[in-house]
Protein backbone atom coordinates (compact mmCIF):
# COMPACT_ATOMS: atom_id res chain seq x y z
CA UNK A 1 0.00 0.00 0.00
CA UNK A 2 2.58 2.45 0.85
CA UNK A 3 4.94 1.18 -2.40
CA UNK A 4 1.78 1.03 -5.19
CA UNK A 5 -1.30 2.85 -3.34
CA UNK A 6 -3.16 -0.60 -2.88
CA UNK A 7 -6.63 0.75 -1.31
CA UNK A 8 -8.36 -1.13 1.84
CA UNK A 9 -11.57 -1.32 -0.86
CA UNK A 10 -9.63 -3.25 -3.31
CA UNK A 11 -8.15 -5.93 -0.95
CA UNK A 12 -11.92 -6.22 0.41
CA UNK A 13 -12.67 -6.93 -3.30
CA UNK A 14 -10.74 -10.16 -3.01
CA UNK A 15 -13.05 -11.52 -0.05
CA UNK A 16 -16.18 -9.93 -2.12
CA UNK A 17 -15.50 -11.69 -5.01
CA UNK A 18 -14.29 -15.68 -3.11
CA UNK A 19 -17.44 -14.97 -1.08
CA UNK A 20 -19.97 -14.71 -4.26
CA UNK A 21 -18.30 -17.53 -5.56
CA UNK A 22 -19.06 -19.62 -2.77
CA UNK A 23 -22.62 -18.72 -3.58
CA UNK A 24 -22.81 -21.61 -6.09
CA UNK A 25 -20.92 -24.36 -3.89
CA UNK A 26 -23.37 -25.92 -0.82
CA UNK A 27 -20.46 -26.86 0.64
CA UNK A 28 -18.91 -23.79 1.75
CA UNK A 29 -18.86 -22.35 5.56
CA UNK A 30 -20.27 -19.00 3.88
CA UNK A 31 -22.37 -20.36 1.26
CA UNK A 32 -25.59 -18.76 1.61
CA UNK A 33 -23.98 -15.16 3.34
CA UNK A 34 -22.36 -12.84 0.27
CA UNK A 35 -20.50 -10.15 1.72
CA UNK A 36 -20.15 -6.35 0.19
CA UNK A 37 -16.57 -3.87 -0.07
CA UNK A 38 -18.36 -2.34 3.00
CA UNK A 39 -19.10 -5.62 5.25
CA UNK A 40 -15.53 -6.60 4.84
CA UNK A 41 -14.18 -2.51 6.02
CA UNK A 42 -16.70 -2.79 8.49
CA UNK A 43 -15.85 -6.13 10.27
CA UNK A 44 -12.93 -6.29 12.88
CA UNK A 45 -9.39 -4.84 12.28
CA UNK A 46 -7.50 -8.00 13.16
CA UNK A 47 -3.72 -7.20 11.93
CA UNK A 48 -3.61 -3.58 9.83
CA UNK A 49 -4.39 -3.65 7.35
CA UNK A 50 -6.27 -6.46 6.98
CA UNK A 51 -9.71 -7.16 8.75
CA UNK A 52 -11.86 -10.16 10.28
CA UNK A 53 -13.41 -11.02 6.57
CA UNK A 54 -10.03 -10.68 4.94
CA UNK A 55 -8.57 -13.81 7.03
CA UNK A 56 -9.27 -17.78 6.70
CA UNK A 57 -11.96 -19.11 8.96
CA UNK A 58 -10.65 -22.29 10.84
CA UNK A 59 -12.88 -25.13 10.37
CA UNK A 60 -12.94 -28.84 10.25
CA UNK A 61 -12.39 -31.25 7.07
CA UNK A 62 -10.76 -32.57 4.50
CA UNK A 63 -9.20 -33.39 1.33
CA UNK A 64 -7.81 -36.28 -0.63
CA UNK A 65 -6.78 -36.70 -4.46
CA UNK A 66 -5.33 -40.16 -5.74
CA UNK A 67 -1.55 -39.62 -7.63
CA UNK A 68 -1.18 -42.29 -10.22
CA UNK A 69 1.12 -42.65 -13.33
CA UNK A 70 -1.26 -41.70 -16.98
CA UNK A 71 -0.81 -45.69 -17.82
CA UNK A 72 -3.05 -47.10 -14.38
CA UNK A 73 -4.98 -43.73 -14.55
CA UNK A 74 -6.78 -44.92 -17.97
CA UNK A 75 -7.39 -48.25 -16.41
CA UNK A 76 -9.33 -46.38 -13.96
CA UNK A 77 -13.08 -45.65 -13.12
CA UNK A 78 -12.72 -41.47 -13.04
CA UNK A 79 -11.24 -40.02 -15.81
CA UNK A 80 -8.12 -38.61 -14.85
CA UNK A 81 -6.95 -34.94 -14.62
CA UNK A 82 -2.76 -34.52 -15.47
CA UNK A 83 -0.19 -32.86 -13.95
CA UNK A 84 1.61 -31.32 -16.40
CA UNK A 85 3.85 -28.87 -14.40
CA UNK A 86 5.21 -28.28 -11.34
CA UNK A 87 7.60 -25.85 -9.26
CA UNK A 88 8.82 -24.95 -5.67
CA UNK A 89 10.66 -21.98 -3.84
CA UNK A 90 12.01 -21.48 -0.27
CA UNK A 91 13.20 -18.57 0.46
CA UNK A 92 13.94 -17.90 4.01
CA UNK A 93 11.93 -18.18 7.35
CA UNK A 94 12.02 -15.65 9.27
CA UNK A 95 10.29 -12.59 7.83
CA UNK A 96 13.12 -10.02 9.01
CA UNK A 97 14.91 -12.46 6.14
CA UNK A 98 12.64 -12.48 3.19
CA UNK A 99 14.41 -10.72 0.01
CA UNK A 100 11.62 -9.04 -0.76
CA UNK A 101 8.43 -7.45 0.54
CA UNK A 102 5.91 -7.36 -2.16
CA UNK A 103 6.88 -10.61 -4.45
CA UNK A 104 6.79 -14.18 -3.21
CA UNK A 105 8.43 -17.57 -3.81
CA UNK A 106 5.44 -18.06 -5.72
CA UNK A 107 6.88 -15.50 -8.74
CA UNK A 108 9.65 -18.34 -9.23
CA UNK A 109 7.56 -21.21 -8.47
CA UNK A 110 5.08 -21.04 -11.08
CA UNK A 111 7.77 -19.56 -14.09
CA UNK A 112 8.95 -23.06 -13.10
CA UNK A 113 5.63 -24.86 -13.28
CA UNK A 114 4.54 -22.49 -16.49
CA UNK A 115 7.67 -23.79 -18.31
CA UNK A 116 7.77 -27.37 -17.19
CA UNK A 117 3.74 -27.67 -18.49
CA UNK A 118 5.00 -25.34 -21.78
CA UNK A 119 2.20 -22.89 -21.19
CA UNK A 120 1.74 -19.27 -20.63
CA UNK A 121 -0.40 -17.01 -18.25
CA UNK A 122 -2.37 -16.77 -21.35
CA UNK A 123 -3.29 -20.79 -21.88
CA UNK A 124 -4.79 -20.77 -17.56
CA UNK A 125 -8.32 -21.37 -17.96
CA UNK A 126 -8.73 -21.08 -13.85
CA UNK A 127 -7.03 -19.74 -11.31
CA UNK A 128 -6.95 -21.64 -8.12
CA UNK A 129 -5.15 -19.91 -5.85
CA UNK A 130 -4.14 -20.04 -2.37
CA UNK A 131 -5.77 -17.60 0.31
CA UNK A 132 -5.39 -17.57 3.30
CA UNK A 133 -5.45 -13.82 3.64
CA UNK A 134 -6.94 -10.97 0.64
CA UNK A 135 -2.77 -9.65 0.28
CA UNK A 136 -1.86 -13.70 -0.64
CA UNK A 137 -4.64 -13.63 -3.40
CA UNK A 138 -3.68 -10.18 -4.72
CA UNK A 139 0.30 -11.00 -4.59
CA UNK A 140 -0.14 -14.21 -6.38
CA UNK A 141 -2.30 -12.53 -9.18
CA UNK A 142 0.81 -10.53 -9.86
CA UNK A 143 3.00 -13.08 -9.13
CA UNK A 144 1.59 -15.14 -11.76
CA UNK A 145 1.94 -12.88 -14.56
CA UNK A 146 -2.06 -11.79 -14.65
CA UNK A 147 -0.54 -8.13 -14.11
CA UNK A 148 2.47 -5.78 -13.77
CA UNK A 149 4.04 -5.86 -9.86
CA UNK A 150 1.94 -3.58 -7.58
CA UNK A 151 -1.33 -3.00 -9.75
CA UNK A 152 -3.16 -6.12 -8.47
CA UNK A 153 -5.72 -3.03 -7.30
CA UNK A 154 -7.00 -1.85 -10.56
CA UNK A 155 -7.08 -5.18 -11.11
CA UNK A 156 -9.47 -6.80 -8.89
CA UNK A 157 -11.45 -3.52 -9.93
CA UNK A 158 -11.96 -4.18 -13.77
CA UNK A 159 -12.33 -8.07 -13.90
CA UNK A 160 -14.85 -10.91 -13.31
CA UNK A 161 -13.66 -13.59 -11.48
CA UNK A 162 -16.53 -15.89 -11.53
CA UNK A 163 -16.66 -19.16 -13.38
CA UNK A 164 -18.40 -17.73 -15.99
CA UNK A 165 -15.59 -14.43 -15.89
CA UNK A 166 -12.87 -13.04 -17.76
CA UNK A 167 -10.45 -14.50 -14.85
CA UNK A 168 -11.92 -17.83 -13.17
CA UNK A 169 -10.82 -17.48 -9.87
CA UNK A 170 -11.41 -20.16 -6.92
CA UNK A 171 -14.99 -20.81 -8.26
CA UNK A 172 -15.82 -22.97 -4.71
CA UNK A 173 -14.89 -20.46 -2.94
CA UNK A 174 -11.29 -20.89 -1.69
CA UNK A 175 -10.69 -20.82 1.59
CA UNK A 176 -11.99 -17.17 2.44
CA UNK A 177 -15.30 -18.58 1.99
CA UNK A 178 -15.30 -22.36 2.51
CA UNK A 179 -13.04 -22.43 5.61
CA UNK A 180 -9.40 -23.13 6.26
CA UNK A 181 -9.71 -27.14 7.11
CA UNK A 182 -6.13 -26.46 8.34
CA UNK A 183 -3.20 -28.02 6.20
CA UNK A 184 -6.51 -29.92 4.44
CA UNK A 185 -7.04 -26.11 3.45
CA UNK A 186 -4.51 -26.10 0.64
CA UNK A 187 -5.61 -29.15 -0.78
CA UNK A 188 -8.66 -27.71 -1.64
CA UNK A 189 -7.27 -25.82 -4.44
CA UNK A 190 -6.01 -29.50 -6.16
CA UNK A 191 -9.62 -30.37 -5.67
CA UNK A 192 -11.52 -27.72 -6.70
CA UNK A 193 -9.09 -27.93 -10.20
CA UNK A 194 -9.35 -31.69 -10.41
CA UNK A 195 -13.28 -31.69 -10.19
CA UNK A 196 -13.15 -28.26 -12.56
CA UNK A 197 -11.06 -30.34 -15.05
CA UNK A 198 -12.92 -33.02 -14.90
CA UNK A 199 -16.43 -30.97 -16.17
CA UNK A 200 -17.64 -32.29 -12.55
CA UNK A 201 -18.15 -28.13 -10.87
CA UNK A 202 -21.33 -28.71 -11.54
CA UNK A 203 -23.37 -25.14 -11.38
CA UNK A 204 -19.91 -23.37 -10.81
CA UNK A 205 -18.50 -25.32 -13.97
CA UNK A 206 -16.05 -23.34 -15.83
CA UNK A 207 -16.67 -23.64 -19.76
CA UNK A 208 -13.92 -25.39 -21.69
CA UNK A 209 -11.59 -25.52 -18.78
CA UNK A 210 -8.74 -27.26 -20.12
CA UNK A 211 -5.46 -26.07 -17.76
CA UNK A 212 -5.65 -24.80 -14.17
CA UNK A 213 -3.04 -23.28 -12.02
CA UNK A 214 -2.67 -24.50 -8.55
CA UNK A 215 -1.36 -22.53 -5.61
CA UNK A 216 0.32 -23.73 -2.29
CA UNK A 217 1.72 -20.90 0.40
CA UNK A 218 3.32 -22.31 3.78
CA UNK A 219 4.70 -20.10 6.83
CA UNK A 220 5.88 -16.77 6.40
CA UNK A 221 5.05 -16.15 2.48
CA UNK A 222 8.17 -17.81 2.54
CA UNK A 223 7.65 -21.72 1.48
CA UNK A 224 5.43 -22.44 -1.64
CA UNK A 225 4.65 -24.28 -4.91
CA UNK A 226 2.24 -23.91 -7.70
CA UNK A 227 1.07 -27.08 -10.04
CA UNK A 228 -0.17 -26.53 -13.48
CA UNK A 229 -3.55 -29.42 -14.24
CA UNK A 230 -4.60 -30.39 -17.35
CA UNK A 231 -7.80 -32.01 -18.48
CA UNK A 232 -6.92 -35.94 -20.04
CA UNK A 233 -7.10 -35.38 -24.13
CA UNK B 1 -6.91 -14.79 34.34
CA UNK B 2 -3.26 -14.68 33.95
CA UNK B 3 -1.23 -15.58 31.57
CA UNK B 4 2.60 -15.90 31.09
CA UNK B 5 3.65 -13.68 27.65
CA UNK B 6 6.29 -15.86 26.18
CA UNK B 7 10.12 -14.96 26.41
CA UNK B 8 12.94 -15.61 24.25
CA UNK B 9 14.94 -18.52 25.16
CA UNK B 10 18.63 -18.10 24.50
CA UNK B 11 20.45 -20.71 23.21
CA UNK B 12 24.75 -21.09 22.78
CA UNK B 13 23.86 -19.08 19.23
CA UNK B 14 21.95 -16.64 20.43
CA UNK B 15 22.81 -16.06 24.05
CA UNK B 16 25.40 -13.44 23.38
CA UNK B 17 22.90 -11.30 21.96
CA UNK B 18 20.07 -11.34 24.79
CA UNK B 19 23.15 -10.67 27.27
CA UNK B 20 24.13 -7.47 25.53
CA UNK B 21 19.86 -6.13 25.48
CA UNK B 22 20.38 -6.77 29.36
CA UNK B 23 23.59 -4.58 29.63
CA UNK B 24 21.39 -1.90 27.14
CA UNK B 25 23.41 -2.62 23.92
CA UNK B 26 22.21 -3.75 20.90
CA UNK B 27 24.92 -6.33 19.39
CA UNK B 28 24.60 -8.20 16.33
CA UNK B 29 26.98 -11.13 14.27
CA UNK B 30 29.50 -10.19 12.10
CA UNK B 31 31.55 -11.94 9.45
CA UNK B 32 35.36 -11.36 9.77
CA UNK B 33 36.01 -13.13 6.63
CA UNK B 34 33.13 -10.85 4.33
CA UNK B 35 32.61 -8.34 7.40
CA UNK B 36 28.97 -8.67 6.46
CA UNK B 37 27.02 -7.58 9.89
CA UNK B 38 24.15 -9.93 10.44
CA UNK B 39 21.00 -10.76 12.44
CA UNK B 40 19.19 -13.37 13.36
CA UNK B 41 22.62 -15.09 15.23
CA UNK B 42 23.44 -18.31 13.42
CA UNK B 43 26.76 -20.62 13.16
CA UNK B 44 27.41 -19.54 9.30
CA UNK B 45 27.84 -16.06 7.69
CA UNK B 46 24.35 -15.95 5.37
CA UNK B 47 26.45 -14.45 2.93
CA UNK B 48 29.77 -16.13 2.65
CA UNK B 49 29.01 -18.88 5.21
CA UNK B 50 32.61 -18.57 7.04
CA UNK B 51 31.88 -19.79 10.40
CA UNK B 52 34.36 -16.75 11.76
CA UNK B 53 32.12 -14.95 13.22
CA UNK B 54 32.59 -12.17 15.80
CA UNK B 55 30.17 -9.55 17.21
CA UNK B 56 29.71 -5.75 17.16
CA UNK B 57 27.67 -2.87 18.77
CA UNK B 58 25.92 -1.23 16.12
CA UNK B 59 24.10 2.20 16.20
CA UNK B 60 20.81 0.75 17.05
CA UNK B 61 19.15 3.72 14.83
CA UNK B 62 17.26 2.84 11.76
CA UNK B 63 14.29 3.30 9.60
CA UNK B 64 10.79 0.91 9.88
CA UNK B 65 11.03 -0.67 6.49
CA UNK B 66 7.28 -1.73 7.04
CA UNK B 67 4.77 -2.55 9.90
CA UNK B 68 1.57 -3.73 10.94
CA UNK B 69 -0.93 -2.97 14.36
CA UNK B 70 -2.02 -5.70 15.52
CA UNK B 71 -5.82 -5.58 16.88
CA UNK B 72 -5.85 -9.04 17.82
CA UNK B 73 -2.64 -9.90 19.96
CA UNK B 74 -0.92 -13.02 18.61
CA UNK B 75 -0.83 -14.27 21.48
CA UNK B 76 -3.17 -13.72 24.84
CA UNK B 77 -1.02 -12.21 27.02
CA UNK B 78 -0.11 -9.60 24.64
CA UNK B 79 -3.98 -9.00 24.27
CA UNK B 80 -3.87 -5.94 27.13
CA UNK B 81 -1.28 -3.70 25.02
CA UNK B 82 -3.90 -4.00 21.53
CA UNK B 83 -3.65 -1.92 19.42
CA UNK B 84 0.54 -2.26 19.05
CA UNK B 85 3.08 -2.15 16.02
CA UNK B 86 5.13 -4.98 15.29
CA UNK B 87 7.47 -3.39 12.43
CA UNK B 88 11.06 -4.89 10.20
CA UNK B 89 13.45 -1.99 11.26
CA UNK B 90 16.03 -1.21 8.97
CA UNK B 91 19.18 -1.06 11.01
CA UNK B 92 22.24 1.95 9.56
CA UNK B 93 24.40 -1.21 9.78
CA UNK B 94 21.88 -3.26 7.32
CA UNK B 95 20.57 -6.04 8.89
CA UNK B 96 16.76 -5.95 9.78
CA UNK B 97 15.23 -7.03 12.53
CA UNK B 98 11.38 -7.67 13.57
CA UNK B 99 10.51 -5.52 16.88
CA UNK B 100 7.54 -3.46 18.42
CA UNK B 101 7.53 0.10 17.83
CA UNK B 102 6.55 1.34 20.89
CA UNK B 103 6.11 5.13 22.65
CA UNK B 104 3.80 6.04 19.43
CA UNK B 105 0.15 6.56 18.91
CA UNK B 106 -0.04 2.95 16.23
CA UNK B 107 -2.23 5.74 14.10
CA UNK B 108 1.41 7.60 13.86
CA UNK B 109 3.14 4.66 12.46
CA UNK B 110 4.58 4.75 9.14
CA UNK B 111 6.61 3.09 6.76
CA UNK B 112 10.74 5.06 6.60
CA UNK B 113 10.45 6.69 10.31
CA UNK B 114 13.48 6.66 12.05
CA UNK B 115 13.58 5.06 15.02
CA UNK B 116 16.69 4.17 17.65
CA UNK B 117 16.35 1.11 20.39
CA UNK B 118 15.21 0.77 23.66
CA UNK B 119 15.55 -1.79 25.95
CA UNK B 120 12.44 -3.28 28.05
CA UNK B 121 12.57 -5.40 30.51
CA UNK B 122 10.17 -8.41 30.92
CA UNK B 123 10.65 -10.99 33.27
CA UNK B 124 13.82 -12.08 32.93
CA UNK B 125 14.73 -10.85 29.52
CA UNK B 126 15.33 -7.69 28.48
CA UNK B 127 13.92 -6.66 24.92
CA UNK B 128 14.97 -4.46 22.12
CA UNK B 129 11.82 -2.25 21.02
CA UNK B 130 12.21 0.95 19.05
CA UNK B 131 11.12 4.48 19.57
CA UNK B 132 10.56 7.26 17.12
CA UNK B 133 13.98 9.30 17.01
CA UNK B 134 13.90 12.87 17.43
Amino acid sequence: MADFGTTPEQLARIAVVERANAQRNPDAVFHGQPISVDDVLGSRMIAEPLHLYEAVMPCAGGAAFVLTNARQAAAMPHRPVLLLGAGEKVTHRALSQAPDLTTTPLRAAIQDAYAMAGVTVRDIDLFSLYDCYTIMVGVTLEDAGLCPKGRFGPFVEEHDFSAAGDVPLNPHGGQLACGQADLAGGMSHIVEAVRQLRGEAGERQVRDAGVALVTGNGATLSEECALVLGRAA
Amino acid sequence: MSLRAPLPTPTAVSRRFWEAARDGRLELPCCRACRLTFHYPRVLCPRCWSQDLGWRVVSGRGTVATFTVLHRAVHPAWQSRAPYVTALVDLEEGPRLLSNVVGIDPRDARVGLAVEVVFEVEGEATLPRFVPRT
